[in-house]
């Protein structure tokens, strides 16, 4: 569905999108995660046919990002960093306007307006000034206009930033559900928001992609295992699966990448050693996009 | 279609804000004024005294209509939002001289009142007074251009304003400033000075040379705007 080949972005010298590739299949909802300035919304605004890469090429639906642009603007959806609006027209207005755009028949724009707003829950504010908005609705007003004409794919660029908690928990929501039947792309640094509606995360940092994965894939191959056993279980037994990360009286703490519980048993048995612990820790998100944006900062240092 | 959509979009924008009335108040008081010091103290049933003071006055006015046009839309990031819409970059500034076009149309058709005024009291040359105002919309036109392209080029709204103002400055003194120059250049500066012609619609005549040289610079300004824009994708 969308494709991206060796997408380079140079602003004057500075490369701020470096060779970025990916395929994203109809359907999923992919987070793209990264510190700020990675490279996100470059590579967003690529992708929706604003900026044109200095190399590389990009391919949606199966049209040419930049050779049928137009044809690949009426497929996406688009909600801009910061979310822009113009403070001084009424809800209503904005959604008509941008139905507009979208090309609708005057006689539809009515219905349509409707029908996204019905979506957002922001039936009742639509006579209102969008300066006079809170943050949350000025959001809905913004993710309204991305829906209008039910374009197949949605690019969401922070759609969460600079809301409150309740605020979050219902974009968020929105989010999921239009996902069911659409491919969404979404931006963000706050990595509870990928582990809650993503399926699969593309980690870019200095415009460069260091992890593109399933989500829980990402999360299975980082396992965490604590043991605690009766004698102390000698360290051979343990580094065979992997390595041991802590070691706290007769208590070890071993990442690996594969479910060991069984091994681990099999072998207090056969010693006939009593196992006191034997957790598994999922390890965060957040400790996985530490460590690959935080390795390379070391290597280029 | 879409150029039309942008022009609504922009009118109501202007109108939605009180600081346009008051702009336009202020036009039609400083023009009221003018065209009335030469009623009553001239005692002259016509209104040139306005004309010749309107390239002047547009100066300020015309800088301050079209400040925002592209300039807002860049700080507010809104540009983004219609460009990723099936909107081409040439519709989108078209939409923006022809809504700033309007904007100015509203504040003369006002002014129309004083011909009107004249037409009461005396009797005034109805044809010379309808070509001054084909006049009046050409250098709006050029104006106008001159703005657009000055906000395409800032996020601030009183840069685009300086900017546009500068350069519509030159463009009238340019016919003022002659005589410090040699003679074989004095033909081009007043060629290029946007009063020269000016004067030319308000003395009744239609000449083709200045309608080619407001088209032309028109579509220069507009043009070099549009380029300011699809920058973006070199």
């Amino acid at each position: 569905m969308i494709s991206s080949i060796g997408l380079t972005k140079y602003y004057g010298d500075i490369k701020a999108v470096d060779e970025i590739s990916f395929e994203i299949g109809s359907g999923e909802i992919i987070g793209f995660l990264g510190p700020n300035g990675a490279g996100k919304t470059t590579t967003m605004q690529m992708l929706t046919g604003y900026l044109a890469p200095t190399k590389g090429s990009a391919n949606i639906s199966g049209y040419d990002v930049w050779k049928n642009t137009m044809e690949v603007k009426k497929l996406i959806g688009y909600l801009p960093e910061n979310n822009p609006l113009y403070p001084d027209m009424y809800a209503y207005d904005f959604l008509v306007f941008f139905a507009q755009l979208k090309g609708f028949d005057p006689s539809k724009i009515r219905e349509e307006v409707m029908k996204v707003s019905e979506i957002c829950s922001i039936k009742d504010i639509l006579g209102r000034k969008i300066e006079h908005l809170s943050k949350g609705y000025k959001q809905r007003v913004g993710l309204a206009q991305a829906i209008l004409g039910d374009p197949e794919i949605l690019i969401l660029d922070e759609p969460t930033v600079g809301l409150d908690p309740n605020q979050i928990v219902e974009i968020r929501e929105l989010i999921k559900s239009l996902g069911k039947e659409k491919t969404v792309i979404l931006s963000t640094h706050i990595l509870q928001e990928v582990e809650q509606t993503c399926d699969r995360v593309i980690i870019i940092h200095r415009g460069k992609i260091v992890k593109d994965a399933k989500l829980n894939e990402l999360i299975g191959e980082h396992l965490e295992f604590v043991i605690e056993t009766e004698p102390k279980l000698d360290k051979k037994f343990l580094t065979p699966f992997g390595n041991i990360i802590e070691e706290k009286g007769n208590s070890y703490t071993i990442s690996t990448d594969r479910d060991i519980r069984r091994n681990i048993s099999e072998i207090c048995l056969n010693n006939k050693i009593l196992i006191l612990e034997l957790t598994r820790r999922k390890k965060l998100l957040e400790d996985i996009f530490r460590e690959l944006t935080m390795e390379e900062k070391i290597e280029n240092a | 279609m879409k150029t039309l959509s942008i022009v609504t979009k922009e009118l109501k924008i202007y109108f939605n804000h009180p600081m346009s009335y008051i702009i336009a108040v202020i036009f039609l008081l400083m023009t009221g004024w003018f065209f009335s010091s030469s009623l009553f103290i001239v005692k002259l049933a016509e209104i040139n005294s306005l004309l010749t003071i309107l390239p002047f006055l547009l100066l300020f006015f015309i800088p301050a209509i079209t400040m925002k046009t592209i300039a807002e839309e860049k700080r507010q990031g809104t540009i983004e939002l219609i460009l990723t819409n099936p909107v081409s970059d040439s519709s989108f500034i078209i939409g923006k001289y022809l809504s700033s076009m309007l904007i100015m149309c509203f504040l003369y058709l006002f002014t129309l009142i004083y011909p009107l005024m004249l037409s009461i009291a005396g009797d005034p040359d109805g044809g010379k007074i309808f070509v001054s105002y084909i006049g009046l919309l050409l250098l709006t036109s050029l104006y106008i251009s001159i703005g657009i392209f000055a906000s395409s080029f800032t996020k601030n709204q009183i840069i685009s304003f300086i900017v546009a103002f500068m350069i519509i400055f030159i463009f009238f003194m340019l016919d003022k400033v002659t005589i410090f120059f040699p003679a074989q250049f004095q033909n081009i500066l007043q060629y290029l000075s946007t009063t020269y012609h000016f004067n030319n619609f308000t003395l009744g005549f239609i000449d083709m040379g200045d309608l080619t040289y407001y088209i032309a610079f028109t579509v220069l300004f507009l043009y070099l705007a549009y380029y300011k824009i699809t920058e973006r994708y070199y």
